[in-house]
């Protein structure tokens, strides 16, 4: 085993315990807690056994494991960067009816120009 | 276009004060602001909303002594988000004719009028244009780089050929206001509202509006960020 997979071996078991950590505190909903905990455990898999990739990259006519390797990592990438952008579109979304409303009520709590009752 | 001043339509326009409103989107805005109400209030516009889109300074306090609404946004969103705010404000307390004016004293009150005309005459949406205007002088950099450009630009998203496409002074029926909803927070509204009155069949009429230049107003970068809003929306909304 080199260094390379040591480090990321290492990196692994950090993250697997900030996960399970996150999904005690409840700040992780258990589905997305699936989803990373396979996605690091075929990670861990696939640097442990790095002639796996070597077959899979063969059997999907790549060519080379770590072809596929940045291929895989590209898709997910942009998915979640399209998925982040969504989000932030929504919130900005929610945020602006907020604001909008909260203007609109105070201003019908005292909607009467002065000219209507002089004070 | 000269409003005549005979005796019904005298009448008709003291009726319509009652129920026309301007809303004026503001944002850091004293001075020039001022003086719009100085000229707003003279022609006895009754209904004035500023909306204040979380100035630093707050506008209330600039305007504390004129008899107008105000409609104040905690953070600033947007000249879109703005308009959008001052309508619903405007519809929700009778109004049965919004004007859109501008804060930085670029549009002549004393022809809010005759875009009041057009919707009393039974359009939903009057749109000022500076191009339809004889006297009208605009710097010619920013006509062929910007304004001529945006009009293309508009018509591709909005399906609209008009005159003049980033007019922000226009007037619409209380029915118009309830039909073109502004989903675009900052500058691209312009264009949005064209596309609305498209979807929803809206009968318009332009009128010649004359612009007085202070200073240059949306430049080149303006424009192209205007130009990504509405690539934006159109392809991921």
């Amino acid at each position: 085993m080199n260094l390379f997979q040591l480090l990321i071996i290492g990196f692994l078991f950090i993250t697997f315990y900030r996960l399970i950590k996150k999904v005690r505190d409840r700040q992780v909903s258990q589905g997305l807690f699936l989803i990373w905990f396979v996605l690091w455990l075929a990670v861990g898999v696939l640097v442990i056994f790095p002639s796996l990739m070597s077959r899979m990259a063969e059997l999907s006519g790549i060519g080379r494991g770590v072809d596929l390797a940045i291929y895989i990592a590209i898709i997910i990438l942009l998915y979640t960067q399209f998925k982040l952008y969504h989000r932030l579109e929504e919130q900005d979304k929610r945020i602006s009816h907020l604001v909008r409303k909260i203007a609109i009520n105070n201003a019908q709590k005292n909607a009467n120009p002065s000219r209507d009752n002089p004070a | 276009m000269a409003y005549e001043l005979t005796k019904t339509n005298f009448i008709r326009r003291l009726l319509y004060m009652d129920q026309v409103f301007i809303v004026i989107p503001a944002y850091n805005e004293s001075d020039s602001l001022k003086q719009v109400l100085v000229d707003l209030l003279a022609i006895n516009y009754r209904h004035i909303v500023i909306v204040d889109d979380g100035s630093s300074c707050p506008v209330s306090e600039i305007i504390r002594d004129f008899p107008v609404h105000i409609v104040t946004h905690s953070l600033n969103l947007g000249q879109g988000a703005a308009l959008r705010t001052g309508t619903e404000y405007a519809l929700q307390n009778g109004a049965e004719i919004v004007v859109h004016f501008d804060a930085d004293g670029q549009h002549r009150a004393a022809e809010i009028a005759d875009l009041v005309q057009v919707i009393a005459e039974g359009y939903d949406v009057a749109l000022g244009s500076r191009f339809l205007h004889a006297r009208q002088h605009v710097p010619k950099t920013k006509k062929y780089f910007i304004l001529k450009p945006a009009i293309y630009v508009n018509w591709l998203f909005s399906g609209l050929k008009l005159s003049d496409a980033h007019n922000g002074f226009r007037a619409l029926s209380r029915h118009a206001a309830g039909k073109i909803i502004i989903e675009q927070n900052r500058m691209a509204h312009g264009t949005e509202i064209v596309a609305e009155i498209k979807k929803h069949n809206l009968k318009f009429k332009e009128v010649p509006v004359e612009i007085i230049y202070h200073e240059y107003g949306q430049n080149f970068s303006g424009g192209i960020k205007v130009v990504m809003d509405l690539i934006k929306q159109k392809f991921f909304n």
